[in-house]
């Protein structure tokens, strides 16, 4: 038996949810009401931010970007992460908690393509139990308190950060600016052949909306020019989450992707948060290099539903444009 | 580049590799020879031990039990874990090591149904990119170095304790007797209406096999009727792997579950293992109870590899099977 309600948070209700995630131990900017509503605004869809509630007190949630298609409501994976959030208690509690929302999702009918969760959420059972399909991808996760350059920075990578010093580039706090993000993203992009990153507009809508939330580290030449930058963002005050890293190829010969990332792990640690998640290490050669920071491997779950003829659908639908993608060259 | 080698080891070299394994941080009773011949014996098939030679030295394998279907080359799940076995080294070493094993097995054109790994092995990145399929799911994994009974046992299950002990109920450990664990085990099964999965005689070949790796811990009431008995096996000096556990119906009244647990934790923190794995906390119910003895959920992941049109034939095949059952019973 359980006392639980799971309603829709509406516009007014989203100050106070955003308040009740900053005080979870996991919380995340992908929850956040703010990063929906960026999310809506840059790749389509209405935002619908579930709660879970206790009497009064709000115990957990998602937050999702939905998609009409015809008579369906699909949910579309927002950037990284999706993750539901539950608040601290039993396991048995958190189970009552994520079962009372996997239900209010079915009611609505909702098609759920893919819910990655933060690695904190490890008890997704009653997901398997609700005949959720369940997957798992891998992230780096960086313990901060225990940090030190020299005990945690692979010898080569090491090396990269003195040819750095030589070359004197100097890695800083910047304010958010989207076009050099955008700039260096694409380069990296580019060279590690990868799915696109969000077109130059989106990602100006995004950074926007993190606003406090994020942190920009730009590495330039001694020339100024830009040769790295990254974006982080925390909703919270123990995990930040690096979202964006982008380095040109003049960038890379000079070790400034190295400078970079061990100024981001020196200033967060100095700001105090507890870990760094490096977002994703799913990518072959990327993501070894992600680990030669003194990070570890982790497993994040992601759980999703859709109805059979549908997923049947979606492949037909890929072959057959694959097949018109074959006819037309021809 | 890699100079890893790949190649079945034949029974001559099987006591070494069982050795070999037997100093890896996390090898498993699973994978050693002596567990695989019995698991042939007991459930039918061949075995076929690979191991990953990097020159003269073994740096990984797996085991397997194969049955041959026609033209089909099937890898059958053995009991509980089917683990790769990688040697300690860095992240790069330990992926070239998984995939020098995944392209062998792919050479030999092995229908893979599902590789359960243990839950050291998260970094099956490798297997992803060599398009094999990922799934998840959970074990209770017990730290026994820092467990103690006042601090991280449930309150209700230090009172069945209590209870078991006022009954008069003693647990310890026994010569391991497969007649016991079987009864027991059937008991909890048939309460649960769930299959065993293994009949009285495979059972005894299993516990016979396992000889000196394994432990049975049995409770008794004070007239000497078994109340609850588990079996588990070592192969190695860190992990504990927990196979079979029983209670007869009056066991459960007087708490002898609990007493058993317990007296299995004190037993192997004695003998110095590192951790206990409770082999499985995917069933609703038995996973919560797992969890009551300060255990932590953790994921552990499976692959597999199949080609698209077996996959489409199984539900057919399975769909048939329940129609003869159907008809038969008509």
């Amino acid at each position: 038996m359980t006392d639980l309600v799971v309603r829709e948070l509406k516009q007014a209700e989203w100050d106070g949810w955003d308040q009740w995630l900053a005080f979870q131990p996991w919380g995340s900017p992908f929850s956040a009401s703010w990063w929906l509503d960026a999310n809506c605004r840059a790749f389509g869809g209405h935002p619908l931010l579930l709660g879970v509630l206790d009497g009064e007190q709000l115990v957990g949630g998602v937050s999702l970007r939905i998609m009409d298609t015809g008579p369906l409501h699909v949910v579309r994976p927002s950037m990284l992460y999706n993750p539901i959030v539950i608040g601290a208690g039993s396991a048995q509690r958190r189970q009552q908690i994520l079962a009372a929302l996997l239900e209010d999702m079915a009611r609505r009918k909702l098609v759920v393509r893919l819910l990655n969760c933060t690695p904190d959420m490890v008890d997704l059972r009653e997901a398997v139990w609700h005949h959720w399909n369940l997957t798992a991808t891998w992230t780096v996760l960086q313990s901060l308190k225990t940090w030190t350059l020299k005990d945690s920075l692979s010898r080569d990578k090491r090396r990269m950060l003195t040819k750095a010093q030589r070359a004197e580039v100097t890695a800083r706090v910047e304010p958010p600016d989207a076009d050099v993000l955008h700039v260096l993203l694409q380069a990296s992009i580019l060279r590690h052949k990868h799915a696109s990153t969000p077109t130059r507009e989106q990602l100006h809508t995004l950074v926007e909306a993190a606003g406090t939330h994020g942190i920009q580290i730009v590495v330039r030449d001694v020339d100024g020019v830009p040769l790295s930058a990254c974006f982080a963002m925390a909703h919270g005050t123990r995990i930040a989450y690096g979202i964006w890293a982008g380095t040109d190829a003049i960038g890379l010969t000079k070790g400034a992707a190295v400078a970079m990332y061990v100024f981001m792990l020196k200033e967060l640690q100095a700001r105090g948060y507890e870990y760094l998640d490096w977002c994703d290490a799913s990518y072959p050669g990327y993501s070894d290099f992600k680990l030669e920071f003194g990070g570890t491997m982790t497993i994040c779950l992601a759980v999703s539903r859709e109805p059979q003829w549908l997923k049947t659908v979606t492949v037909g639908r890929l072959h057959l444009s694959r097949l018109m993608r074959v006819v037309r060259r021809r």
